[in-house]
């Protein structure tokens, strides 16, 4: 790059490349709505906290309800949390000005799930490519192109594409010129929605190789939220996995993969679908379906649902409790109980579909 | 795509023929006209032709247009008169194209203002909510309940007549129904993901609605306000027809029609018919235009 | 999953439904853009057959064109989709109501949008059931809640009183696949019935499907892009890449050794697993 790029006044910014690049500490959004002529509270976050250092992926895992990507929105202050602290590179973002913040997300950034619609369909790349540069950087008009035209090749496109619009592209261009769009003032924490979740199969492998390879250049810590399992064992290194709003088991890929403890991870490892045999499960069912979160009781998110649901756990929300230095379940059941934990491993036979009753 | 392959497919699967089929109904072929996309052009044709005749009304006119007793009073057309002249010896052309100035631009100008006002108040409302909205709604419901004409009459009436009042009144009609408009495209879209990203962005909340989410939602205000405009027209002429217009005797096509209607019952119809005619040719161009731009919209959509 | 027996799909005795060298395209303001290119493959009776590909793939219509409800943009161009001794490519509207709905059933994407939403499902299931069988409307409800109970909607008399936008994703689901097999179909088409879908539910309804497919004699099309549903569930597949036919075969079969490129390409990249360059 030959011009340099500078940052605009920085706010006082300790920037501790040894701390989180991304700290929240007790999350928590509630809405408050009218059902039925009351007026009745929907958690939808409750005490979610995370950690995440340069150059590491979390992903946060979790079906609908579970609240996945109201915690992302929460963090970036797309929607405002109804308690908790966010830092972001030592920052705390949650008393700054809409104008600080406007700043601050030079800092921060979002990958979008949905390509068609996460792109302004009257911009053309360049002029999505430069904006962030032209409101985070002092860089003149001729930088900016530079840098824009750097970016795309960054992300494996040719600068052929800066003056196209977004409907000119296909699914996967838009998603990397997201990217792109994202990476442009180096942040340093990026939070990615679902990222991969509107790509077909064999575009998917080739963008988050890219992710991963931005990464690794530029150290920044990924929230990684994702529905889909197979991707986010390919690349976070640690896994938070939530239930209707809450946190319920977390681990690094390995033991979540692995070693998974609690019996809704388990049900989810279980229900996803594999190509190969070896890779099944034995299926660990839930009864029923997720309950509104209005219903949700004093006792565990999932006692309703659960297979080893026992009188207590209706009492009693079970906090966070660790198996192990690196992770934790909340569910004094398991913990309890070791025949549970030795059965943990995944069925090595092939298990035919027929048999998964 | 080569035309043999077009050819080809015409012969194992051709197209119902379109306007064989509309022109075996009235409401039929006048539908088929209305969306198709020849609609925008015959509008903005219509709409341009009364723009150049006006316009060549400043430089010239056959007959002063105020001035009276020009000629015979209420004479048929003739080659003299070709409108003919009304009961004060007017020449009627030079009326009706002097007046079409001052309709088409109140008509353009009314529109502007209240897309314009409209749209920003409605997108405020939309985009921050709150108590604004809500007073906003309330407003809305209370101006939209009154029948339209009835409540600028009883406004005029305490204002008085003249050209800004008008302009007022008449704007204070289709306001409401941009505002809404406005307001429902901010609350669908702010939503998407391209206004969460303009602001991750690091836009200002204003410069998001401003900047990225209005003009992606220019499409349902421009045609309205197209179709708007052909009510607007016809609410200035109503008022100059009921004398609280622009000023008395005025010359406008409502106070035109309105000085030649005691002279229909003697069989002098030229008098009101010509600038009648003024008022519903700038009412269809207006509408075809609106038309047009919503069989594009709809052709975009797909 | 007939894992056993690795018959070949296509077997002339025992096919529902054949689509032979079937082509067509859109009519486009700028004229005529092919989609299908001599399509060929076979659905085998009693058995559940996949349609997978990627986005422009082709395979949606190929399924809209087999239900007859194409858009009437679409053109066939050749080829032949054979049912019942007759080919049904050729079929009107008229023609097509005939065995729509009792003999073709079709499972949407977007359930709740393919829902009539001013109604309740009861009476929608109920008027579904009387439009093919000669019941009364007493029986007709019987038979609509003994369909909700066997998708596993909980509570069914209850729940037919209610309308669509009461209903969860994945119960609106159930609630299309019921509206579907209430008139004991022969086919039953699902295009992607499970995207946006949990996963969880996702697996309760595929299993649902399959359970259905091998105890009822129904035969079943799965329209999808997830190999893993289609490993799980499925007997047959058909793999499409922009309107072709790339490859046809028992699951087994082309999962563990497919013939052609692009499959081999797709599989590749679901276990994510390098491409070559």
């Amino acid at each position: 790059m030959n011009t340099p790029v500078t940052h605009g006044p920085a706010l006082t910014n300790i920037t501790d490349s040894r701390g989180p690049a991304l700290n929240v500490v007790g999350l928590r959004k509630e809405f408050h709505v009218k059902r039925g002529g009351h007026a009745r509270t929907l958690v939808a976050v409750d005490s979610v906290s995370i950690d995440i250092h340069p150059g590491e992926t979390v992903a946060l895992v979790g079906e609908s309800g579970s609240g996945k990507s109201t915690v992302a929105r929460c963090i970036a202050r797309l929607i405002d949390p109804t308690q908790g602290a966010v830092t972001v590179g030592g920052l705390e973002f949650g008393g700054l000005t809409h104008r600080q913040l406007s700043r601050a997300y030079g800092d921060i950034q979002m990958v979008f799930q949905d390509p068609n619609s996460s792109l302004n369909p009257r911009m053309t790349v360049r002029q999505v490519l430069t904006e962030p540069l032209r409101l985070h950087t002092n860089a003149d008009r001729r930088a900016r192109d530079a840098r824009a035209a750097e970016l795309l090749t960054l992300v494996g496109l040719g600068p052929e594409h800066l003056d196209r619009y977004p409907s000119e592209l296909s699914g996967g261009q838009r998603q990397r010129i997201g990217i792109a769009r994202a990476v442009a003032v180096s942040p340093k924490v990026l939070l990615l929605d679902e990222p991969t979740s509107s790509l077909d199969v064999s575009v998917r492998g080739q963008v988050l190789d890219l992710l991963r390879e931005l990464q690794d250049q530029l150290r920044m810590a990924y929230l990684f939220i994702s529905h889909d399992l197979d991707v986010v064992r390919r690349i976070s290194d640690r896994v938070l996995v939530m239930y209707l709003g809450g946190i319920v088991e977390s681990g690094t890929t390995e033991e979540i993969f692995e070693h998974p403890r609690h019996p809704y991870t388990r049900a989810l490892l279980s229900a996803a679908p594999q190509i190969d045999a070896r890779d099944r499960r034995e299926r660990t069912r839930l009864e029923g379906e997720i309950p509104s979160p209005f219903d949700v009781g004093a006792g565990c998110r999932l006692a309703g649902r659960c297979p080893l649901a026992q009188p207590s756990c209706r009492a009693e929300r079970p906090a966070l409790s660790p198996v192990s230095s690196t992770h934790e379940v909340a569910c004094p059941v398991v913990l309890n109980d070791e025949l549970i934990a030795q059965a943990v491993v995944p069925v090595q036979a092939a298990v035919p579909a027929v048999s998964r009753k | 795509m080569t035309t043999s392959l077009d050819q080809a497919v015409e012969t194992i699967a051709p197209k119902p023929g379109r306007l064989s089929r509309a022109a075996a109904s009235v409401p039929g072929a006048i539908r088929s006209i209305r969306s198709s996309p020849g609609a925008l052009s015959a509008g903005l044709g219509i709409l341009a032709f009364m723009v150049l005749i006006s316009l060549m009304s400043v430089i010239w006119t056959p007959y002063p247009p105020a001035a009276t007793g020009v000629g015979p009073v209420s004479s048929a057309p003739s080659a003299a008169h070709w409108f003919g002249t009304d009961s004060v010896g007017s020449d009627v052309f030079s009326r009706t194209i002097a007046a079409g100035r001052t309709d088409v631009l109140y008509t353009v100008l009314v529109v502007v203002i209240a897309l314009v006002v409209g749209s920003v108040w409605g997108a405020l409302a939309g985009f921050f909510g709150g108590w604004f909205e809500t007073i906003t709604l309330r407003l809305l419901e209370v101006v939209q309940a009154f029948p339209a004409l009835l409540m600028a009459l009883f406004i005029i009436t305490i204002l008085g007549p003249g050209a800004i009042n008008v302009i007022l009144v008449v704007t204070i009609i289709p306001l409401p129904e941009f505002v809404r408009l406005a307001r429902a495209e901010v609350m669908t879209k702010k939503n998407w993901q391209f206004a969460e990203a303009a602001r991750m962005v690091g836009n200002r909340p204003l410069v998001v609605l401003f900047k990225h989410l209005m003009p992606n939602s220019w499409r349902p205000l421009l045609a309205y306000a197209s179709v708007s405009a052909a009510w607007v027209c016809g609410n200035i002429a109503a008022l100059g027809f009921i004398g609280v217009g622009i000023q008395p005797d005025a010359v406008e096509w409502g106070s035109m029609i309105a000085r030649g209607q005691a002279d229909v019952v003697n069989g002098a119809w030229w008098e009101s018919f010509f600038p009648g005619m003024g008022v519903l040719l700038l009412a269809i161009g207006c509408q075809l235009i609106g038309d047009g731009i919503a069989a594009r919209n709809r052709g975009e959509q797909r | 999953m007939t894992t056993a027996k690795a018959e070949p799909a296509g077997r002339e005795a025992g096919n529902l439904v054949t689509v032979t060298s079937f082509a067509g395209g859109f009519r486009t303001s700028e004229g005529f853009k092919p989609v299908l290119h001599d399509v060929s493959f076979a659905l085998a009776e009693g058995k559940m057959t996949a349609i997978v590909g990627e986005t422009g793939s082709g395979k949606t219509i190929m399924a809209l064109s087999m239900m007859g409800l194409a858009p009437s943009t679409f053109a066939k161009t050749g080829g032949s989709i054979e049912y019942a001794g007759d080919d049904i490519s050729t079929y009107d509207d008229r023609a097509f109501r005939c065995i729509r709905g009792g003999e073709f059933a079709m499972v949407f994407q977007d359930a709740r949008a393919a829902l009539n939403p001013v109604l309740s499902v009861g009476k929608q299931l109920i008027d579904a059931c009387r439009a093919h069988r000669r019941v009364s409307v007493a029986q007709a409800r019987e038979i609509a809640e003994e369909m909700l109970g066997k998708v596993r909607v909980p509570e069914p008399a209850q729940r037919m009183k209610q309308f669509p936008h009461e209903f969860s994703g994945g119960m609106a689901q159930r609630v299309m696949l019921a509206l579907a097999l209430i008139c004991q179909p022969k086919l039953l088409i699902l295009d992607e019935p499970t995207t946006g879908l949990d996963v969880t539910i996702q697996a309760d309804i595929m299993e649902l499907i399959v359970d259905l497919v091998h105890s009822g004699h129904m035969t079943a099309c799965l329209i999808t892009h997830d190999l893993g549903v289609v490993a799980e569930t499925c007997d047959d597949v058909v793999v499409m890449f922009h309107g072709y036919i790339k490859e046809t075969g028992t699951v087994v079969e082309v999962l563990a050794h497919p013939k052609d490129n692009y499959t081999e390409q797709l599989l590749r990249a679901s276990r994510f697993e390098e491409m070559p360059a």
